[in-house]
């Protein structure tokens, strides 16, 4: 004997369930494209300009992360990497705070990183790597290259380039030596860039 | 079978649909004794209790249009063809066969339906 039996409906997919989904979703996309930018990023290619206006709002934001950045709680020891680090980030930050430089946006986000990545140095923190503040140090070095000193370009770009090699120890001879040749050469920029650039 | 006074339409039944593994054979032909489709299954009549099909409602247009009930027990189902059989149902069951024009299944239909295939009430 034929039979067809029926059954109640199966009770559709809760909406709190696909709300819940949605937030998760929601949640991690945001997470995604508001992290903080890592310290280590590739340099700004080298055709770059500036995409916001020296007056917007962001301009404010950033100089009070600067303001508000920490300040070294000791001298820094000048005889390893990490205390020749910190004692480039204040000339830096002297360079970048140049009228034709500190509203560049690029500048500014390459001095943020910098300022992020030798924050926990600066803190004595043991912990801290030396990679991500060399990294920022020589991206920042490229950005104002890129801004006011075209004829610096393959210095800046070797910088980049050496800064990407390093291991962020400073243990072995090699590394000390490898970090050595790269404080040099960042200072050589650094000085270089200091020379108001000739229009 | 004496059928139920509580049958309704399972369109009618916003809660209900044909259990899982088992056809819905709403638009299946209706196929007689011959194997001739005869009309189409529009609608399900069914028991909530029992949460059963009971009855095929169809329109048939074979000898000529007419609504009818025909009781899913005296049908095989086939869903390669999506045909349901209905073998008692003779030309001359389906000539006889009463019209179902009540929204609600009557004793007086039952009878005639029972009586046009060949069954007794």
């Amino acid at each position: 004997m034929t039979e067809i039996p029926i059954q109640r409906k199966k009770p559709p997919l809760s909406p709190w369930l696909l709300v819940a989904l949605a937030a998760v979703a929601l949640t991690l996309g945001a997470y995604w494209f508001l992290r903080p930018a890592p310290a280590d990023e590739a340099a700004p290619p080298a055709n770059a300009t500036p995409a916001t206006p020296a007056d917007s709002p962001t301009a404010d934001t950033s100089a009070a992360a600067r303001s508000a950045a920490p300040a070294p709680a000791a001298a820094p020891d000048s005889s390893g990497a990490r205390g020749r680090l910190l004692q480039l980030v204040p000339p830096l930050s002297a360079l970048v705070d140049r009228a034709e430089l500190r509203d560049d946006a690029t500048v500014r986000e390459q001095r943020d990183n910098l300022t992020s990545a030798t924050a926990r140095l600066a803190d004595g923190d043991a912990r801290a790597g030396l990679r991500p503040g060399l990294v920022a140090a020589a991206n920042l070095l490229r950005a104002v290259q890129q801004k006011a000193y075209p004829a610096l370009d393959g210095e800046a770009a070797r910088l980049v380039q050496q800064a990407g090699q390093l291991s962020g120890r400073d243990d072995t001879a090699a590394e000390r030596q490898q970090n050595r040749q790269f404080l040099q050469a960042a200072a050589a920029l650094l000085q270089a860039e200091t020379v108001p650039p000739t229009p | 079978m004496t059928p139920s006074i509580n049958l309704q339409r399972l369109s009618d039944l916003p809660d209900f649909e044909v259990a899982d593994g088992h056809p819905d054979v709403r638009g299946w032909a209706v196929r007689g004794a011959t194997g001739t489709a005869l009309g189409t299954v529009q609608e399900l009549l069914v028991d909530p209790e029992a949460r059963q099909v009971r009855y095929l409602d169809a329109q048939l247009t074979v000898p000529e249009p007419k609504r009818v009930l025909l009781p899913l027990r005296l049908a095989s189902l086939d869903p390669e063809t999506t045909s349901v059989f209905v073998p008692a149902l003779t030309d001359a069951a389906a000539a006889a066969y009463p019209a179902y024009a009540e929204e609600l299944l009557s004793p007086a239909y039952t009878q005639a339906m029972h009586q046009a295939l060949g069954e007794a009430s």
